[in-house]
């Protein structure tokens, strides 16, 4: 528990690829990271993107960065966001990200940072033509975490899984906020969030499908799960629908539970502690999120962190060697 | 083995049990039946410690170990196994994971360390086995889509995996077929030892033709009002409890 609030994850990424981005800026070029996947080429390997936040600009930082996929690419990104100090430190940045036509593009963002940061992303996703996206930002660590999605199908064919998990305890604060805009017909979209607060911590989610007049044939689809364990602890949502076409299926819905206790009390009469059985509890709930990682790589990964974040271990990534650490 | 003395419990400040005195012995199979209402489920629960009981008078000892300062988990960690009358769905955690976990804290009390993937798995196969479960049960959410005999027959599963001292099974025969129960009385019949003991509460004979008892006692308003050989479940198959309670 005691260091939870620190991460480096700087070292290399052994047998995988893996570029490190320091304060916005590429470490060996010094500029900010334009990531480019050429057409036709199928990335095996997982790449990583490390994105560290140091205390060189203990005030305000603004950095942006690109990734680019062009036709008929597939790739498979992992993203963490790390600090490597406990200042206080506030970000702003600005992801593009670019899905040219047949594109096959699988995201993970870890958001780890500690709780005096303040971060906030956009992200800009514009999809082309029979692309498809497989995407969970996970939010684990940090003071206040502002995601902002935009996502747009400029396109037909497409298929957007746009999924979420937040961990928050303590006083985190964490918000995502998701506009799903089909702009062309027969595409489909998805979106699950489920979000556990804990302690003090306060989550909002605000989404969006937003729905043409031309993109007729659409399936969108969105659901916010909150789990709320503790009596301080608050989850916002806010679902919405803007459809303009007629022939669309489209849903969205929030629910908020907490504890179920008859399930608690059936795995301790079985001897699982209530600790482990909170955890199960927690697991089970992050489950169907974790089902609709495409990657069994990712999936695995994203598992992992969960399980440790439940813990309250520190939030190692195991796919961050922190051993052999630069400082 | 299991010394309940004068055990009195209210839930919401009514009084469900009034008095209850049993004693069990190693390897004895004892029947609960009696009328509804007349308090077999919440002694089963008062004994696994579920929330929402209050003792009010009395003690429950198992192995001279004082069950009513326990936590539901420290007393499954002693021995004690409630099948549930309603067992609880857990979407999302699988019946492989859900037992993992147990068996591996129940190894913890004992400083053992958490089970090998491969004992595990041959574990399973061996107590699956008793209650004829599918392999295909063990990937499943936990009684996730699971019909009322395939719960019930998953308690079981669940018994012969922690192999405890003190099983209560409560109305495990309620919504059972003829097979199912019959699969069912089989695996506990296979799982009876001299060392462990069976409290099995049921409100008909049926049961008690395949899981035949040591002792048949008939609960009523919070008391047991006689205690028998197992040809009393026969009398009140054809009696009633009417007899008894009027007594």
């Amino acid at each position: 528990m005691a260091e939870k609030e620190s991460f480096n994850c700087i070292a290399p990424f052994h047998n995988k690829s893996q570029i490190v981005v320091s304060d916005g800026l590429l470490e060996n070029t010094g500029k900010p990271l334009t990531l480019l996947i050429k057409e036709g080429e199928k990335m095996k390997d997982t790449l990583q993107i490390v994105d560290l936040r140091t205390d060189k600009f203990n005030d305000k930082l603004k950095s942006s960065s690109k990734l680019i996929f062009s036709k008929n690419s597939s790739a498979k990104i992992i993203i963490c966001t790390h600090s490597n100090n406990k200042t206080s430190v506030l970000t702003e940045e600005i992801k593009e990200i670019q899905i040219e036509e047949n594109a096959e593009v699988d995201i993970l963002i870890v958001q780890n940072e500690h709780s005096n940061s303040i971060h906030k992303t956009d992200i800009n996703i514009n999809m082309k033509t029979g692309s498809s996206l497989n995407m969970v930002t996970s939010t684990f660590h940090g003071g206040e975490t502002i995601n902002q999605i935009n996502v747009n199908l400029d396109g037909e064919r497409i298929t957007c899984e746009m999924n979420g998990i937040c961990i928050a305890d303590e006083s985190q604060r964490v918000s995502n906020t998701v506009n799903m805009n089909h702009l062309k017909p027969n595409c489909n979209s998805n979106q699950l969030f489920k979000v556990i607060v804990n302690d003090k911590a306060i989550s909002r989610f605000d989404g969006l499908i937003k729905v043409v007049k031309d993109a007729q044939k659409t399936e969108a689809y969105q659901v916010n799960n909150n789990l709320i364990f503790s009596d301080e602890s608050h989850a916002f949502s806010k679902p919405h629908l803007e459809i303009y076409a007629d022939d669309v299926q489209c849903s969205h819905g929030a629910t908020f539970g907490s504890i179920n206790e008859e399930q608690i009390f059936y795995m301790r009469s079985r001897g699982i502690s209530i600790y482990e059985a909170k955890l199960l509890q927690q697991l089970a709930f992050a489950n169907q999120v974790l089902e609709k990682v495409r990657d069994e790589d990712i999936r695995t990964i994203l598992l992992n962190l969960v399980e440790k974040r439940l813990r309250g271990e520190i939030s190692i990534c195991d796919i961050c060697n922190t051993s052999d650490s630069q400082s | 083995m299991l010394k309940i003395k004068d055990l009195y419990a209210t839930i919401d400040g009514k009084e469900i049990l009034k008095g209850i005195n049993l004693t069990i012995n190693e390897g004895e199979v004892h029947a609960i039946m009696g009328p509804n209402g007349a308090g077999k489920s919440t002694l089963s629960a008062v004994i696994a410690g579920k929330d929402g009981y209050q003792v009010t008078h009395g003690e429950v000892f198992l192995d001279n170990k004082n069950v009513l300062e326990m936590s539901p988990e420290e007393r499954s960690w002693a021995g004690i196994f409630l099948s549930f009358q309603y067992p609880v769905e857990i979407p999302g955690v699988s019946n492989v994971n859900f037992m993992k976990a147990a068996i591996n804290e129940h190894r913890k009390q004992e400083n053992l360390p958490p089970i090998s993937a491969a004992e595990f798995l041959k574990m399973m196969r061996k107590k699956m086995a008793v209650v004829k479960m599918d392999n295909s049960f063990s990937s499943r959410g936990v009684n996730v889509g699971f019909s009322g005999g395939e719960k019930k027959r998953n308690e079981i599963f669940q018994l012969a995996m922690l192999e405890p001292r003190l099983s209560i099974l409560d109305e495990t025969d309620s919504g059972l077929d003829v097979d199912a129960l019959r699969i069912v009385a089989n695996g506990v019949n296979t799982l009876r030892s001299p060392k462990n003991s069976f409290i099995v509460i049921t409100h008909y004979q049926r049961l008690l033709d395949y899981i035949v008892p040591d002792f048949v006692h008939v609960l009523s308003n919070g008391k047991i009002v006689k205690t028998a050989g197992k040809e009393l479940a026969t009398e009140i198959e054809k009696k009633g409890y009417d007899w008894i309670i009027n007594q």
